[in-house]
């Protein structure tokens, strides 16, 4: 017979019972509150078509929406720029929408300019205060107010400008990097008024005075398309490649020889190998012979003074090595030269120059005219140089462009430190707001309509025009309709009574424009594309809609315009008309070659005194993946840098490695690099074949005011440069940290 | 010493036993839905997800316009009782308003782990499941759901996997 | 059945990383700290590694992602079975089953199963930009790319629709579907007249580390001449 439960027993029992019980039920409570309440969005998959504002590019996007939040960004295939292909940088602004340290509407400043501190405050009273202040700036005369920079090409662009303008403002634009930098150059050697269009994808060979074709070129979706094709298309040769860098960038990288030269020295070396083509009379004769111009002139200049001995003793490329690359510029079926948008004046022309006398002009793989760039109304803005020894009562910035632009010298943070009132129109907190007494925040790329023109680059005229992917997230405006209300606040005379301007109304009127030219249609697939093209080339045209409503919808849809019509022979045509080529007399070579920097380690210039360390010259870069006008707070982007050699999340610094060595510096460890005004820290990493006298440092922003992400990089390359000599070289010591 | 671990077994058990084997507490519902008076349109009028995409979705109040002129009653007592609309100026806002701008704060019951990749389309449109296998008898229910109708295990998924010869690779559900 | 394969032509590939952001962003893959990338705990399911090329400028970049080996090794050290090869060719990691043992990183001669070290967050509204399709890994398991497999499922979904057998352009990963460089080339490599299969078969063609016996499916094209 079982022992009785005593009473003792029973207790004990039930009490660790109910104790389970009430453990149970607290663990239910918190398995309960630990699953999400929504995990995902959910809802159906709709593609909503934007348009991408990283670059001057402007590419054609797909957001792939799940119940009305986007989710992912792929390139338009509708869109002849990318057709279907996206870069990192376009992808990456997905995060700009999402942003958790984005503005949430307008603020102003309390506490220092630039503690980044800020009060927000309601919309009217912000347009008051910006009114109010404008109105003081105009009445004691200009230059009172000063509106700088949109990062981009079109009628919105243009409409900034405009308003601006009618209440007393100059306006300035950052010189953006496409095709059109190059037009002066290219119009003063053929006469064409017009944008130069480089044919990468049919050319055999490429000879690249620091073009960074696989990086920011031009058009970069549309460059590194055709950098692929020209490598390895369907039933062609391999192209083949040389690129001419002052440091081994992903272009150098991929070329099949790279010459490490500085900017400075570029041009001397595009003149000699121009010297054996003449002198070795390996010239094109076609386009020379009928429109040779001051040919003759131009080769009693060159050839005497550049010759391979000379530009060798300068350039330090050896004499071989520059009869080679003559000769095998010339000896190839297709060959073209290319320079990156950002060259200087005598290396454009240095190029274009070679361009004529391998006889690339309207020639497959070749250089062509962009079409409809001709007659384009031009840039009305002055460029960021001239805003030199202005002293603005007020100044309102659009975006970071003019802070990123590493040609842009002047020295904006001091000009707007003497600004009484600056006020920043940028969607994000970034570089604009270091300075901003007032913020009004914009609308981010997909919440906004977009009316672009895309930087020349594909054979045919464009446009990429779309509505708002998606609702404003945060209390924001359209950019556009912000200075309209400032300009009618101030009771500017064509703002009183017209119906008020917003990018809305000029994407629909520039729609309309577009409906009544009677030629082109939306983007379309390449079949549909090349089809209209034939249409059109026969003289046809059938109109893609039936109304002016339906065609705006398709227009759309589709994400932008484009005419496919393109003609050759426009640079010849020029020719004809003006009776020749005008080539630009090179200044005479140096007679004494730039002294190289000898290389003299000195003690103690590491930190706390220890180290070793020695002057070099500072060559600084951006990037590929860093935007010139975006939203710096983009977690993925800084992930990306420095890959595959250096460390993500930090700038990184290219050395050659017997200098590194000299110095006691392997891959890998932190040095100092101290010019005359800042010191800023940088991962080092060495590289075969760079200058030994040159440090390369990656200009990554680092902002401080700004959101998470963006504020903990450290050791921006462009405090560096910023206050430095423009006439000579930088000079800066470099010592293991 | 071994009563004090006979005791700690004791509670352990009935911890794991209130834990795994109660069913999932009930949730309260928005709105009183009655599924059985309904009974004359398929699910899919208004889960209208479940043929299209890969979650059914909990319909809109939108989807009532379709058969409703006038709000039905408990539709109404729920919606007017809730704050104002925005942009209503206090003003009794009309069915059809009402009806497209209310977001009911609808609580899903039948859920899987976040792991599992369900997608209805593929089981209702190319399988022809029926929809009460998984969801149980809806046309019966007088209310909206507050707890999950049917217990959905693994073991459910795979036994009819294997009659109907569907996949059994481990990633076609979970990644 | 088909046998998915990927081929990467080196010559054409210009390291931009866009492929890294789409994979990221596609399959919710949380983004680092600065902390985390220097103790080497940066998750990305595609990276660019130095290569050196014969004959070239300097190493080139060479996107490296799960290989799908025909014969991973893998899968073999597994103690819970939560990595195979699926009958499609991919190698599956299916996360409730992992442990997070990290066996099979050890195994992996490439280095590409990532163990996860912290939790998948997004701060703010950043949450909302997942992509639904993927799940979200908890941490402390290895997580890997799965030839981006949902979007195979969803294919195959969508073909059935519409009443069609899956059409090669149905079915691409999000890293080639967006690569701008048109360098990488995705489909059935048992197919004969499909263009990865003609790839495969370049005199270009190379596998990373053959000489392991792993078959990897991802094929590249050498850079050069």
């Amino acid at each position: 017979m079982p022992e009785p439960v005593t009473r003792r027993e029973f207790l004990s029992y039930s009490g660790a019972a109910l104790t389970g019980v009430t453990l149970g039920q607290l663990g239910r409570q918190w398995l309960a509150s630990t699953t999400p309440a929504v995990v995902h969005a959910s809802g159906s998959e709709v593609w909503a078509t934007s348009v991408c504002r990283e670059c001057p590019a402007s590419c054609g996007l797909r957001a792939r929406m799940i119940g009305g939040v986007p989710v992912k960004l792929e390139g338009s295939p509708l869109c002849p720029i990318g057709r279907g292909r996206l870069c990192a940088k376009g992808q990456a602004s997905l995060e700009s929408y999402f942003d958790p340290d984005r503005l949430i509407g307008p603020a102003r400043r309390v506490g220092e300019r630039g503690a980044g501190r800020w009060e927000p405050i309601p919309w009217p009273k912000a347009l008051d205060l910006v009114t109010a202040q404008i109105r003081e700036s105009v009445s004691a005369g200009r230059p009172g107010l000063v509106a700088l920079a949109v990062d981009e090409d079109g009628p919105p662009a243009d409409a900034w400008s405009d308003a601006w303008r009618a209440i007393g403002a100059r306006t300035f634009r950052t010189p953006i990097d496409t095709a059109t930098r190059l037009r002066p150059r290219f119009e003063a050697l053929t006469g064409v008024n017009g944008d130069p269009m480089f044919d990468l994808e049919r050319a055999s060979h490429v000879l690249s005075f620091g073009a960074p074709i696989v990086e920011t070129w031009l058009s970069p979706v549309w460059a590194q398309r055709a950098f692929g094709r020209f490598r390895r298309g369907p039933s062609r040769q391999r192209g083949r490649l040389v690129q001419i860098d002052a440091r081994r960038s992903a272009t150098a990288r991929k070329a099949d020889e790279w010459l490490s030269v500085l900017p400075e020295h570029q041009a001397l070396l595009a003149y000699g190998i121009a010297s054996v083509l003449l002198r070795e009379d390996r010239v094109q004769r076609g386009l020379l012979d009928e429109f040779g111009g001051n040919l003759r002139e131009f080769q009693r200049d060159v050839i005497p003074h550049y010759t391979p001995d000379q530009v060798a003793a300068a350039t330090g490329i050896p004499v071989v090595t520059i009869l080679r690359l003559g000769r095998d510029l010339a000896d190839s079926p297709r060959p073209v030269v290319v320079v990156a948008a950002d060259a200087n004046n005598s290396l454009i022309d240095a190029v274009f120059t070679l361009n004529a006398l391998i006889g690339a002009f309207d020639r497959p793989g070749g250089v062509f005219v962009a079409p409809a760039s001709i007659d384009r109304r031009g840039v009305e803005d002055e460029p960021l140089e001239a805003l030199g020894d202005l002293k603005p009562r007020v100044v309102a910035l659009a975006d970071p462009s003019p802070f990123r632009t590493l040609s842009a010298s002047p020295d904006l943070g001091r000009l707007l430190e003497g600004a009484r009132f600056v006020v920043s129109l940028s969607p994000y907190l970034d570089e604009t707001a270091a300075f901003a007494d007032l913020l009004l925040p914009t609308h981010t790329p997909l919440e906004s309509w977009h009316c672009a023109v895309p930087a020349p680059a594909v054979a045919a005229e464009t446009r990429s025009i779309a509505m708002p992917a998606v609702k404003p997230r945060l209390d924001t405006a359209d950019r556009l309709s912000l200075v309209a209300s400032i300009a009618r606040r101030i009771g500017a005379p064509e703002q009183a009574t017209d119906e008020p301007i917003s990018t809305e109304r000029i994407a629909r009127g520039e729609i309309d424009r577009l409906w009544r030219l009677r030629r082109g249609g939306p983007y379309s697939v390449v079949y549909e594309t090349e089809w209209l093209e034939q249409l059109e080339r026969g003289g046809w045209w059938a109109p893609a809609a039936e109304s002016r409503e339906d065609f705006t919808n398709r227009i759309l849809q589709a994400g932008g315009w484009i005419d496919p019509y393109f003609q050759a022979g426009q640079i010849e045509q020029s020719l004809r008309e003006r009776r020749g080529l005008r080539f630009a007399l090179p200044v005479a070579i140096p007679a004494v070659p730039p002294a190289k920097i000898e290389i003299k380690p000195v003690d103690g210039a590491g930190r706390d005194g220890f180290g070793k360390g020695a002057t070099l010259r500072l060559v600084t870069f951006t990037p590929a993946v860093v935007s010139l006008a975006g939203n710096p707070n983009q977690p993925v982007i800084y992930e990306l840098l420095g890959q595959p050699d250096a460390a993500p999340w930090q700038p990184w610094a290219e050395l050659h490695p017997e200098t590194a060595a000299r110095l006691g510096i392997e891959s890998g460890h932190r040095i100092r690099i101290t010019s005359r005004v800042a010191t800023i820290e940088a991962m080092a990493v060495l590289v075969e074949g760079m200058l030994s006298d040159v440090v390369a440092v990656a200009s990554v922003p680092s902002v401080p005011g700004a959101g998470r992400w963006a504020r903990v990089i450290e050791g921006d390359a462009r405090s560096l440069v910023a206050l430095a000599d423009p006439a000579g070289p930088c000079l800066v010591v470099v010592a293991r940290a | 010493m071994a009563r004090a671990l006979l005791l700690t077994a004791v509670a352990a058990i009935s911890a794991a036993i209130w834990v795994v084997l109660l069913p999932p507490a009930a949730v309260d519902q928005p709105i009183p839905f009655d599924h059985a008076k309904h009974t004359e349109v398929t699910c899919v009028a208004c889960h209208r997800g479940a043929e299209r995409s890969a979650r059914a979705g909990i319909p809109e109040v939108a989807a009532c316009l379709n058969c409703h002129a006038t709000p039905p009653r408990p539709v109404e007592v729920v919606l007017s009782a809730g704050p104002a609309l925005p942009g209503s100026d206090g003003q009794k806002p009309t069915w059809d308003e009402l009806a497209r701008r209310a977001r009911p704060a609808w609580v899903r019951v039948t859920r899987l782990p976040d792991h599992v990749m369900f997608s209805h389309r593929r089981h209702v449109t190319s399988a022809k499941l029926d929809c009460a296998s998984c969801h149980g008898d809806m046309r019966a229910r007088r209310d909206a759901l507050t707890s999950a109708p049917v217990r959905l295990d693994m073991n459910a998924c795979l036994s009819c996997h294997k009659t109907e010869g569907a996949t059994e690779d481990c990633v076609a559900c979970h990644r | 059945m088909p046998r998915w394969g990927l081929v990467i032509d080196l010559d054409r590939c210009t390291g931009c990383q866009a492929c890294v952001v789409a994979c990221k962003h596609e399959n919710n893959v949380p983004f680092s700290t600065p902390a985390e990338a220097t103790h080497g705990r940066l998750l990305t399911w595609i990276h660019l590694v130095p290569a050196e090329t014969p004959g070239r400028v300097g190493p080139s970049a060479l996107p490296l992602m799960c290989q799908h080996c025909d014969r991973p090794p893998c899968t073999d050290v597994c103690p819970t079975s939560a990595t195979y090869l699926s009958p499609e060719g991919i190698v599956a990691q299916v996360y409730p089953r992992c442990i997070g043992c990290r066996y099979c990183t050890n195994a992996c001669p490439y280095s590409v199963k990532v163990f996860n070290w912290s939790s998948p967050e997004w701060p703010g509204a950043m949450a909302e930009m997942r992509n639904p399709d993927v799940s979200l890994r908890p941490k402390g398991i290895v997580e890997k790319c799965t030839f981006c497999h949902h979007r195979l499922m969803l294919a195959r979904e969508r073909a059935r629709d519409e009443g069609r057998d899956l059409a090669p352009d149905d079915y691409v990963p999000a890293c080639v579907q967006t690569c701008p460089a048109e360098a990488m080339t995705f489909g059935d490599l048992d197919d004969p007249h499909g263009a990865v299969a003609a790839l495969a078969n370049n005199p270009r063609a190379f596998r990373l580390m053959e000489e392991l016996g792993t078959k990897p499916k991802v094929i590249y094209l050498r850079e050069g001449e």
